[in-house]
């Protein structure tokens, strides 16, 4: 017998089983079932701008990430490995920005409170510090600003003034008006917390002002008090006021012996980045506790309010500080969710309309969406996410929506 | 590159017995592990179902169906597995150091061959990459029929049958040995190359300087893992992560390349003008 | 030719070789003379780049050593360079895989001539016959020199006579050997040219033929000669 068959022997088997394993991993990963979105009712084009991201789950075995848009739908294993790699955690507006300006981009947070863009720039702003063995210290700001039209881009590191008792700051927010940039950051000083701007020149890359827009002040004892910046659908987009929502809250006993924390007061503290004017919203104690439900955008808070059959919304115009009409939708769960009306439906407002879709479908229900008017309170579009074609050789696959973002 | 071969052929069957054995062991304790989860398995869903008078459907809610999930989870499955590991481990220094120890002085042999020196390298390194490989292949094969022998012995209604990809899938440390993409694979591997030819040039250097050598081996080791990580340690010392994940994982695969190609360039040096028998 | 220039060695501080230099011919039995750690087995090694020097020079040929050199020139160390699980036949298989040089119909006489049995485990051989194992893999070889390491050390009176009796026969012929002793009775009339180390230097090199004939003086008298004084 030839005396090199066991090598041999082994060599075949290792690249015939090897080979035959990935290939087969390559093909099945095409497998996965496409989604779509299906019309019910209304114009289709209102769904162009919504991207939803989700994960498609399998047994115990598979979970992958797909994007659903009005074209379909789109596996990140689809994409090239590092493309993918690339993509790892980042939105659809981090990831369209890093597409767009690849090298503006490099170095820079996938948070996008910290971008602003317009037709002309794209702004970037971050506070840097070093933290050392017992405190934080070297507070700077670092900006970029890409002039997109002109192509160049400047950045520029200052010093943030007054910080050597920081404990922590964070850029909540960042804008240009009138060729002045604007970061509104949430300081954290001996335990307090306060709101800032900063303003800066974008051609001198100098600092010009800065003012304190809100704070949390006497406290007692068993209270602990929080500044946050209500969600915005675009956070990057021009806007003419940042909304805080600012709570006091009290530690209170439950009856299973742990402890939690209420709310006892909560007020919204809008300011006015054109007049630099603060003004303040208290907050109708049925919205209370309910903060992560409070959007903003273009000018008006909208109080959102889910209920398994429906998503009512209640706008306050900052303008002319009045709440409007409060507007209801239908969005009926799936049946077997009564329980637990909370995060079951993502929602997101923009431009005047209210877009809203149930989080988890599965073979026996399909995910809902729906898109409606806040000036009207008409139902734009009724339509449902679901599988392109019926799985069948897979029993208990789910899709379970992650993240809603209109373009 | 035929007497490359022929070395690659000598050196695998030196390991052979020692290989073949392994992979009996891995089979026979892969299968007992099966037929023993399964009959455990079915034991206590009897019990549970008629003595103890439990709904089926509520016995599955507690204890799931029985899947290659569970045998993976037990000794049976993982034991041999950590055993290949240890094997291979151990044999990446053994296969060196056998021969210069003992009564027989191999090495003067592979030293006084008319080729290369760094063919014995090579060959040594490609053997300790077919043990390796041939375990990822025999466990690839090994899959289907556990998942025939778990049929054989549950009923239908008791079971979740799984494909191989699902197996994979649904434990973490089994995709560290055999990542679901191929370029993972190559990734994985590659880097375990890479690691193996530096482990290699240490016992060069352990061998070439003896005390002295292991000192330089270390260092050697120590200065090649930190020319490997410093893209990775730049933008941290820095705090400046300017390059893309993608483009780190290119420069990163780079580094290797380049840090692989010293340490074979430096055995080679090593063997052909510093070595001792 | 194989020159070796001036060569020396250290283990540790210890100098092993101080300038060592000696030639060798073709068609000639060289023989290292030197009393146990004098450095012989080093210069052998070192010849066949199995141990660094630090400095000097060797040339085969003219040549420093490379891998087609091992065509050219084999060593028998003092010890078997085999497996000792292979057997004799898989040995003999080894070498003819691996060197161009290797003559299958000479090794296949040389069985004959050391009356070993092909089948036999090297690790289940004498002390004696495995010294002959050794030895009939470098001399089956087509090759121009041949280095030895002590080949009678350790072995019976009656396998000392058989391989001393090689050295006579056609095997040997017009190579050239250079063989290492500390115990030089057993070959002192097969030796053309005699190099006397001491203390990692020459101390003598000279040719045994023409102390024999010439001054009617025995190798060992010489030897007596150079280590008194």
């Amino acid at each position: 017998m030839n005396k090199y068959w066991k090598l041999t022997v082994v060599f075949i088997v290792l690249i015939l089983t090897i080979g035959a394993f990935y290939i087969t991993s390559a093909l099945s990963a095409d497998q996965y079932p496409d989604f779509a979105i299906e019309k019910k009712s209304g114009n289709e084009n209102e769904i162009d701008p919504v991207v939803i991201d989700g994960n498609y789950y399998a047994g115990s075995a598979i979970n992958e990430g797909l994007t659903v848009t009005s074209k379909g739908s789109e596996y990140k294993n689809e994409q090239s490995f590092l493309e993918r790699i690339d993509g790892i955690g980042a939105i659809e507006s981090i990831r369209k920005l890093r597409e767009e300006h690849r090298n503006f981009m490099r170095g820079k947070s996938g948070v996008p409170d910290n971008y602003y863009e317009d037709e002309t720039y794209l702004a970037y702003g971050e506070v840097d510090y070093q933290v050392n063995m017992l405190a934080p210290e070297d507070f700077r700001f670092k900006i970029s600003i890409l002039n997109k039209s002109e192509g160049d881009s400047n950045s520029f590191e200052i010093e943030v003034p007054d910080s050597t008792a920081f404990d922590y700051m964070n850029v909540d927010d960042v804008q240009i008006t009138d060729g002045k940039l604007m970061l509104v950051t949430k300081n954290m000083v001996e335990g307090n917390e306060s709101v800032h701007v900063y303003g800066f020149d974008i051609e001198k890359g100098k600092m010009i002002d800065q003012s304190e827009i809100a704070s949390i002040e006497n406290l007692q004892e068993n209270q602990s008090g929080q500044m946050i910046i209500l969600n915005e659908t675009d956070p990057m987009q021009a806007h003419q006021y940042v909304v805080f929502h600012k709570s006091i809250l009290v530690d209170v006993e439950q009856p299973e012996g742990y402890y939690a924390s209420e709310e006892v007061s909560g007020e919204l503290v809008a300011y006015n980045l054109e007049t630099g004017k603060t003004e303040t919203v208290e907050v109708p104690e049925r919205f209370q506790n309910l903060e992560q439900t409070i959007m903003f955008d273009d000018g008006t808070i909208y109080f959102v309010e889910e209920s398994p059959k429906s998503v009512t919304i209640s706008p306050y115009s900052l303008k002319n500080d009045t709440f409007g009409k409060e507007i209801t939708f239908e969005l009926q769960d799936s049946s077997g969710n009564e329980g637990s009306p909370e995060g079951l439906k993502a929602v997101a407002i923009k431009n005047g309309k209210v877009y809203a879709v149930t989080t988890i479908l599965d073979a026996k229900q399909s995910a809902q969406v729906l898109v409606g008017s806040l000036k009207t309170g008409e139902t734009l579009y009724k339509g449902v996410l679901k599988p392109t074609e019926q799985i069948v050789d897979v029993k208990d696959y789910s899709f379970y929506i992650t993240d809603l973002q209109i373009k | 590159m035929k007497r490359y071969l022929k070395l690659v052929n000598f050196e695998f069957n030196r390991i052979a017995k020692v290989y073949f054995v392994l992979l009996a062991i891995v089979l026979v304790s892969q299968f007992a592990g099966v037929i023993v989860e399964s009959k455990s398995y079915l034991k206590e869903a009897n019990h549970m179902i008629y003595e103890e008078l439990m709904p089926k459907a509520e016995f599955f809610l507690q204890y799931g169906p029985m899947s290659l999930e569970r045998v993976f989870a037990s000794i049976w499955f993982f034991g041999p597995i950590a055993l290949c590991i240890g094997v291979v481990a151990f044999y990446i220094f053994l296969i060196w150091y056998r021969d210069w120890f003992g009564k027989n002085t191999f090495i003067y042999r592979l030293l006084m061959l008319p080729t290369a020196r760094l063919n014995v390298f090579l060959a040594k390194l490609t053997t300790i990459l077919l043990m390796t490989l041939g375990f990822v292949a025999f466990q690839l094969i090994l899959f289907p029929i556990e998942s025939t022998i778990l049929k054989w012995m549950v009923p239908k209604d008791f079971r979740m049958d799984m494909g191989t990809l699902e197996v994979i899938g649904s434990f973490r440390e089994l995709q560290m040995i055999i990542p679901t993409s191929f370029i993972e694979f190559i990734l994985y591997y590659g880097a375990g190359f890479a690691v193996v030819t530096l482990l290699f040039t240490a016992i060069m250097f352990e061998r070439c300087y003896r005390i002295k050598g292991i000192l330089l081996g270390i260092g050697y080791g120590f200065l090649a893992v930190v020319l490997f990580f410093t893209p990775i340690l730049i933008q941290e010392f820095l705090q400046n992560h300017y390059l893309y994940p993608s483009e780190l994982l290119l420069l990163e695969i780079v580094m290797g390349l380049i840090v692989t190609c010293c340490s074979i360039w430096t055995s080679s040096y090593l063997l052909k003008k510093k070595i001792r028998v | 030719m194989i020159e070796v220039k001036d060569i020396t060695k250290k283990f540790g501080r210890k100098e092993v070789l101080k300038g060592v230099s000696f030639t060798a011919n073709k068609g000639e039995i060289t023989c290292l003379i030197g009393i146990n750690g004098v450095g012989k087995t080093t210069i052998l090694n070192a010849i066949m780049a199995l141990t660094p020097i630090h400095s000097g020079q060797i040339l085969i040929n003219g040549e420093t050593i490379k891998k087609e050199s091992f065509e050219k020139i084999t060593f028998i160390p003092d010890a078997i360079t085999m497996l000792p699980n292979m057997r004799i036949s898989d040995a003999m298989e080894f070498m003819d895989d691996f060197y161009n040089s290797w003559n299958q119909k000479r090794a296949t006489e040389l069985l004959g001539f050391f009356k070993l049995k092909e089948s036999d485990r090297i690790s289940d051989l004498s002390k004696g016959n495995t010294a002959k194992v050794n030895l009939l893999l470098g001399l089956a070889m087509d090759v121009d020199y041949i280095l030895m390491d002590e080949p009678f050390s350790g072995i019976d009176i009656f396998s000392r006579e058989q391989i001393a009796d090689v050295f006579t026969s056609h095997l040997i012929e017009d190579r050239g050997v250079i063989i290492t002793t500390h115990e030089i009775s057993d070959i002192e009339h097969l030796i053309d040219k005699v190099v006397l180390l001491d203390n990692g230097q020459v101390l003598k090199e000279f040719n045994a033929e023409a102390v024999r004939e010439d001054e009617g003086k025995s190798v060992v008298d010489v030897m007596r000669e150079v280590f008194k004084a």
